[in-house]
Formats: structure tokens, sequence, C-alpha cells
């Protein structure tokens, strides 16, 4: 091997051991956070619920079961719904699609807000003007009769759910990342990369993006967040798919059978419930991560 | 403070230029034949038919169309409704439909703002009190809910355990009213339960801005400079705290109206409240594209205003930018 | 985002007579401000006063509460900030900062405490009619008269004012000075100033209070001070300062810096940076003891010291 080849193979096992020992910094501080250990622990409850689904939910979502509108007991947890199946593993079943479109939503969400935000920070100019003036109009607009009309012109289905949100959610982590993409243009060690000839791919792969993750991740949970209570809320109104149950679309059933004004709680209350933990689980870890993040918020 | 307001004035107008040119081409991506989002299909009458593909151009090229769609907009012509076979679709959004939105609305806006901001400031000054805890909490459990599961248990435990609210609508059907003190009675009755999940719903976001932006005051050295005047707590905190830290509460208002709208169409639709956000619901359940292309038109118009309206507020509460 | 305890000043013990002025000066983080809070009662939440007595016109204030401090502050004793540009609230006309005061404790009805807020500031040098202006419609300077109207609103005994001038250019801080110096004396204030800047104080001051490290290093008269200082790192503050007039010498300064009042160094926290140091000064804290009249120091080898250096002396 040459020198410079060894050279260029030290510093790449370098940049790993710092990006390792960030991280580690970072976990460190992490772990101080209670709030932001139940966080974590509360989205991976629901994380390892949706992989092992099938393993302990006590019936097949979709099977017939018992009569109607069974009331909670042992042997249906969460009781029946409007047909019989049991509600329980529905509601277990159903963390798969919930989580499933929440993160792979934000998870396009973020990927294209981030894009938006670097091309129209690092270029400004009229690139930015204008990438910005279209950020403003889908920031004002109200997102879910939006997404409801998309939703109608589009139609039903999973996947167009997670097309409506994506579409429609990038905006926050533009802004952002744009702000960051403007301070850390104005660093010294962008021109440098810049005076020695750097392309601006390069430049904005390897100086800015890095710098910009970190705040990225902490949006990202507030992303998702938004994902799912968006799922919830279009598959609330009919437009999930009956085939793969969100949570959301249990509650959905639970309103067309009549569940509020009969008053069977046990088909409202739990779907809902999960819901809300996992979004906790979301907020904190968000809230947690912005902390460390952001000293100046610690001086208060 | 005039070229201030010039310059965001020009710039809300371009905004809703863009959010009627997004509208115009909206509703012409669909798969299939595009116009028939104007002209619809059985439910409208031949003649009638005939009528818009004149009004709107439909034969024409593209740019034309588009033109007519703007000359339309400015001529109050929004097309006509679907589901009501037929009838303007301005009256059915300016009709009953937008007055019961804006009561809901407006209500619980500021219903929602008055007591988010005087329990915010009050737990900021309480800091980690078991008041503010608890208030902290509940606005995390409130924001982690969806609108409609909090519609539906207020229903759940409010209209059938207690039976206090009506379950739906915005009247009882079949009465008559002897004057109108009875049919206003009724129609609030009707509106509590919207109106309680809206507000519950937007308190916990109030509130924790308005404690943020006072705990950022706190830091400011002038209020050290009020504390070492020996003013009284309560002085300190309404005189000087409050002033400044309800500025940034003036920019999140305006944000809120869009939110708002979300938040109703999802109420109005749980509790069957005779409004525009039941009424995207409908017209999207009953594909019908010229209401949702108008209420589109209506929804940006409000809000782009709302945002204005904020930034003369602003303009108007601060005196760096004043003068 | 641990916590610790920093003992921010220990053992300060000094008294302040009618019309007088006192300085307390040191490096940042000496413990000044945290002393002239303390006074006022206005340490941030966090902080607290563990030991010890302040005591004016007899009264301890230690021992008062929150709300009995209120009736005091402002017309006792009042304070002028540095930096007065966050100091006075941009949404309020200052005119109203003014007159909050007074209304609150003089019991005048608005008209007459604008009145007296217009005298104010023709007595600072600003123009009356500015009392309706705000705060960002003055010039840095201004600002500060306008600090320095608005802590004589109450006729006050007592006026701290913590580094004054620190904020503003050379030719506006000799205006500032000035002004202080005619308002002292018109007016019979008792005035502690604070600052890090030796020069102002030997501007202002009839007594100083050097600070190290949270403690008193040395206090006495301006010119004793000066002219026959008895602590190193007065010394060392001193000679820090070229001289026009006199020979041409090399440039002293203080090697190393402040300690980290969380844990601060054994004996004599000055030890580490003083050239002078032994074993001494390293276990045991000093006395802070007279050597003169109305002069007090705290060092193990003060006469060693002046011995050694009486031959340099400029």
């Amino acid at each position: 091997m040459t020198a410079q080849e060894q050279a260029a193979l030290q510093v790449k096992e370098d940049r790993f051991w710092i990006y390792r020992r960030r991280l580690g910094d970072f976990w460190k501080l992490y772990r101080q956070s209670s709030l932001g250990k139940l966080g974590l622990g509360i989205v991976l409850f629901f994380v390892v619920v949706a992989l092992v689904a099938p393993w302990i939910a006590p019936y097949d979502p979709f099977a017939f079961v018992g009569d109607p509108f069974l009331k909670p007991s042992l042997a249906h947890v969460f009781g029946t719904d409007q047909v019989g199946r049991d509600i329980f593993s529905r509601v277990i079943f159903g963390t798969r699609i919930s989580l499933l479109v929440g993160l792979v939503a934000s998870g396009i969400t973020i990927v294209i807000g981030s894009v938006i935000g670097l091309v129209s920070g690092y270029l400004g100019g009229w690139p930015d003007n204008v990438l910005m003036r279209i950020t403003d109009l889908f920031l004002i607009l109200p997102s879910l009769p939006l997404m409801l009309i998309m939703a109608a012109i589009l139609g039903k289905g999973i996947t167009n759910i997670i097309i409506v949100i994506a579409v429609l959610d990038w905006t926050a982590t533009a802004r952002m990342v744009r702000s960051q993409t403007l301070s850390l243009k104005e660093r010294p060690f962008t021109e440098a990369s810049r005076a020695i000839g750097s392309t601006d791919l390069h430049t904005i792969a390897r100086h800015i993006v890095p710098n910009v993750f970190p705040l990225v991740f902490a949006n990202g949970m507030i992303a998702i967040v938004d994902a799912i209570l968006s799922e919830a809320g279009l598959s609330f109104l009919g437009f999930g798919d009956p085939s793969a149950p969100s949570w959301g679309m249990v509650l959905h059933f639970a309103d067309t059978a009549g569940a509020t004004v009969n008053g069977y709680w046990w088909y409202i209350v739990p779907p809902g419930i999960c819901i809300m933990l996992l979004v906790m689980g979301f907020a904190f870890i968000s809230y947690s991560t912005d902390q460390i993040l952001n000293p100046r918020l610690r001086r208060r | 403070m005039r070229d201030y307001l010039i310059k965001r004035g020009a710039s809300a107008l371009v905004t809703l230029g863009l959010a009627i040119v997004l509208n115009f081409f909206l509703f012409r991506i669909m798969p299939g034949d595009p116009t028939r989002t104007v002209t619809g299909d059985f439910r409208i009458t031949p003649e009638v038919r005939q009528a818009l593909v004149h009004q709107f151009g439909l034969d024409q090229p593209l740019w034309v169309q588009f033109v007519l769609y703007v000359k339309n907009l400015l001529m109050g012509n929004l097309g006509v409704s679907f589901q009501y076979r037929g009838t303007a679709v301005i009256s059915i959004i300016f009709g009953r439909r937008l007055f019961n939105t804006f009561i809901l609305m407006g209500s619980s806006i500021t219903v929602a703002l008055i007591i988010g901001i005087v329990v915010g400031t009050i737990a900021a000054w309480k800091r980690e009190s078991k008041f503010d805890v608890s208030t902290v909490i509940f606005s995390l459990v409130t924001y982690s809910m969806p609108v409609f599961w909090l519609g539906m248990l207020i229903i759940l435990i409010f209209g059938y355990y207690l039976g206090s609210i009506p379950i739906a609508g915005t009247m009882t059907v079949g009465i008559t009213y002897s004057n109108v003190l009875e049919y206003a009675a009724d129609y609030l009755h009707h509106m509590t339960g919207p109106f309680v999940t809206l507000t519950i719903s937007f308190i916990g976001y109030y509130f924790i801005i308005m404690r943020d932006s006072i705990l950022d005051v706190f830091t400011e050295d002038y209020m050290l400079t009020a504390k070492a005047k020996g003013l009284s707590n309560r002085k300190i905190l309404f005189r000087h705290a409050m002033r400044n830290a309800t500025l940034p509460m003036v920019s999140v208002i305006a944000i809120e109206v869009t939110y708002l709208f979300g938040g109703a169409t999802m109420t109005e639709t749980v509790f069957s409240w005779y409004g525009i956000g039941r009424l995207i619901y409908e017209a999207v359940v009953m594909a019908d594209f010229p209401v949702l292309q108008g209420v589109f038109v209506v929804m940006a118009v409000v809000v782009i205003t709302a945002n204005f309206c904020a930034d003369i507020v602003y303009a108007l509460l601060d005196p760096r930018i004043r003068y | 985002m641990q916590q610790s305890v920093a003992r921010a000043v220990e053992n300060v013990s000094f008294t302040l007579k009618k019309a007088e002025k006192l300085g307390l000066a040191g490096e940042s983080g000496c413990g000044k401000t945290t002393t002239a809070l303390s006074i006022m009662k206005l340490l941030p939440p966090g902080g607290r006063i563990l030991k010890g007595e302040i005591l004016l016109d007899n009264e301890d204030l230690v021992k008062k509460t929150d709300r009995e401090m209120n009736s005091i502050r402002w017309k006792k004793i009042s304070i002028v900030f540095q930096g007065a540009m966050n100091a006075l609230n941009p949404v309020i006309r200052v005119g109203d900062q003014v007159t909050e005061a007074i209304t609150e404790k003089e019991k005048m009805s608005k008209a007459e405490a604008l009145q007296r807020a217009r005298s104010l500031f023709e007595l600072v040098g600003l123009d009356s009619s500015r009392v309706s202006d705000y705060p960002h419609e003055f010039s840095g300077g201004m600002r500060q008269r306008v600090m320095i109207a608005m802590a004589l609103a109450c006729n006050p005994s007592i006026v701290i004012a913590d580094e004054p001038v620190t904020a503003l250019d050379v030719v506006v801080q000799a205006r500032i000075l000035e002004l202080i110096k005619e308002l002292q004396k018109q007016l019979s204030l008792s005035v502690i100033m604070i600052t890090h800047d030796l020069s102002v104080i030997a501007e202002t001051c009839d007594r100083v209070a050097i600070m190290y490290a949270g403690k008193i290093a040395e206090l006495g008269k301006a010119t004793d001070i000066y002219k026959d200082s008895w602590h190193p790192y007065t010394e060392a503050l001193i000679t820090a300062f070229p001289s026009i007039a006199g020979p041409k010498r090399r440039f002293n300064s203080v090697p190393g810096d402040p300690p980290d009042l969380t844990s601060p160094p054994t004996g004599c926290r000055f030890h580490p940076r003083c050239p002078w140091q032994d074993a001494m000064c390293r276990d045991q804290d000093p006395e802070y003891r007279e050597v003169g009249p109305d002069h007090y120091v705290a060092c193990h080898h003060s006469e060693e010291i002046r011995e050694k250096l009486r031959g340099e002396r400029v």
C-alpha cells in the first residue's frame, strides 16, 4: 500500500471513531434523561409487539370468533367488534400498520424536506426564493383538509395515505434544514472546502450533511408523530385499507358500528390509548434529544 | 411601518396566487378525464353541463381554462355541486355552514387562547411546582390524543353515560322554538361537545408556547431590573413579562388557524356539526370535486388573511417595528 | 449535567459611609456583582445567602422577606446595570419605566410622577420630551443616562453602579463618569462602583475593595491602594497599566486564569498565580487583617513582599 493510500485509510478509520465517540457521548447524555428512556422504552415496546404480533395475538384478527359486541373478558381482553372479531388481536396487528405507515411516511417526508432545505439553503438566490414560497404555501394551507382532497383524488389505500402524508408534511423539516444550511454555509470549513476546489456536491455531502443530521433526527421525531396522527385521522375517516387495519381503521369501524352512541367503550378506548402512547413515546424522545442538542434550552 | 405592511401584503398576495394555481392544477391531475372534476357525472343535467363547459372553457387549451377559472373565481362562480345536483358551490359554502363553523372555531380558539395564556404564565412563574407539572402533563396528553378520539370519548362519557350533551347535530330534530333564546340555547347545547373537544385539543399547544415564551423572557435583563425596582410580583409578571412574551404568541395564533381547520373538520365530522369541516368530509366521500375546489380557495383566503392580520397586530404591539 | 456548589462570595465585609464612593474591583467572576445583588437580595434562583448580615439603618436585610425588601428596593438602594439595552424593557416607554417605581412607592399621581421623571431626565442631561420614547430609540450612552435617571427616581441614599460604563466607548465613558460624580456630589449619594477597570476606580472612588475569587484581597483608601498596596494581586493589577509619564518597563500581566469557584484552590485562593507563593500559602487561608488606618489585606507575606519591591517601585 502506498503512503497515500495508507493515509486515506487512516482518515477513514479516524472518522469512524469520531462518529462512534460522538454517538457514545450522545448516548451517555441521553441515558441520564428519565423522560428519554421512558420514550425509548415505549417505542421499543410497540416495535416488539409489531414484530411478534402473529405469536402473541390470541386470535386471527379477521376471524369471527365470538358474538358481536362482547364486553372484555379473559377470553377476549378487549371484547369483540360488530362481526365478532377479537379486538385485542386486531389492536395488536394494528400496531404493525400504524407503526409502518408512520415510519415510512415520515421517512419520505424527512428526505424530501432535507433535500429541499439543503438545496434551498446552499444555492440561495432565486431557487431559494421559489422553494421558500412553495414551502410557505404548504405550511399555511391546512393539512388535513388538503390531505382529504388529495385522498379524494387519488383514492383509498395505504400507499395513497403514505403519498398524501409525505407530500404535505415536509415543510417543517425543509425550513429547519434550510436555516441550518444557511448558517453552516458561512462557517470557515465550508469556505475552505470550496477553496480547495471541491465540487458543491462534495461540500454538501461531507461538511454540511453531517452537521445537519443531528437536528434532522430531533425534528424527525416530530415528523413521525405527525405522520402517525395523520394516518390515524385519514384511516378513521375511511381512507385506510380494511384488509390491513391500523388503529385508526379500527376506530373507524368502531364509529360506523355506533360504538360511541351505544356505549361500547372497549372498542373505543384501547386503540386510542395505543395511538396516544406511541405518540407520547416519540414526543419524549424528541424532547430529550432536543434538550441535549440545544444547549440554550438547558440554561432555563 | 407602512413599508413593512406593504411588503407583507404583497407577500400575502403572491402566496394567494400560488394557492390558486395549485388549486387549479391539483384537480387536473386526476386519473381519467380531468374535465369531469367540473362537469361531473350523472348527477348534473346535460343543460347545466353545457353551461359549465362554456363558462370554464373545458373544450379549450389549458391556459385558457386557467384564465377562465380565475375570472370565474373573481366573479364568485365556483362551479356547481355534484351531490347537491347543480346548486352553486358558492351558495353552499357561504351559507349556514360557514356561520356554524365560524361560531364553533371562533369560540374555541378564543377560549383556548385565553386559558392557555393565563395558565401558561402562571405555570412559568411557579415553575416545577405541582401546578406546573400537572398542566404540562395535561398538555402533553391532549397533544398526543387524536382529535377524533377525544371527540369520541366526550360523546361516550357525556353523551352516553351522563346524557348531558346531545350526540350529534346542530339542532334537535323536529322541535319548534317559541323564541330566539330557546333556539340559541338548543344551538349552544349542541355545540358543547365539539366546542369542548376543540378547545381541549388546542389549549395544550398554546399553554406550552406561552410557558416557553415566558421562560425565555425570564432570562432577559429587564426582568432583573423590574425586580430591583421592588415591584410586586404580579406587576413584574403581567406588566413586564407578559407584554414581551405575547409577541411570539401572535405569530403562533396565525399558524394555529391552519391547524384549526383540520381540527374542525375532524370534530364536525364526529359530532355531525353542520359546518364547513363536515362539508369537506361529505364532499370527499361523495366525490363532489367542485365543492372541494371551492372550499380549498375559501380556506386559502381565510388562512392567508389571518396571517396577514397577525402581521399587522404584531407590528402594532412591537414598537421596535413600528418606528 | 450535574450540579455543584460555587462559593461565589466568602467573608466579604465592608462598611459604606454616607456620601462615600466605594469601589469593588476585580476580574470577571470574582464575586463583585454577586455581592451587589446580595445586598439587594436579588440573587438568581439557586443563589442563597448562607451566613452573615447586611445592616442598613440598623436593620439586617438578610433577615427580611422578599416582600419587606420590596419597600427598601429602589427607595433606599437602587442599582444601575450595565448594557442598558436589555436592562430596559423594549416594549414600554422609558418614561413609564421611570414612573412605575415612583407611583408604586411614593403615592404620587401619575401626572406628578411624570413631572418628576422629566426633571430627572434633565438632571442627567437628556431632553425631557424623550420620556415618551422607547429604549431602542436611544444610543448606548443615552440609555445609560436613562438608567441613571431611573435609579434616582425614588431618591435613594445608596446607588450601586454595576459596570456602568463598560459597554460604552471611551469618550462616552468619560462623560457618564463625570455625570455620576456630579450627581453623587449634588445629591450626597453613597455609591458602590463595581468595575474591572482600575482607571474607572481611580477616577471616581474614595475607597476601594479589590476582590479575588470571591474574597477581598485588599481594602483601603483609593490613594493607599495605588501608592502603597499590600497585596501581590493589587500590585499586579496596578502595574499592568503602563504609565505614559513614567519610565518604560516590561509589560506585566497576571498569568493564569481565575479559579473555578466550585473547587477553589486550597489555602490562599490567589496562590497558583502568585509569584511569591510558598507552602504556607498553599495550606493556609490568609487572615484578613488591618495593616494601616482603614486599610486591610489578606496575605501571609505582605511585609516581606513590600520590602523586596520597595526598591523596584516606580
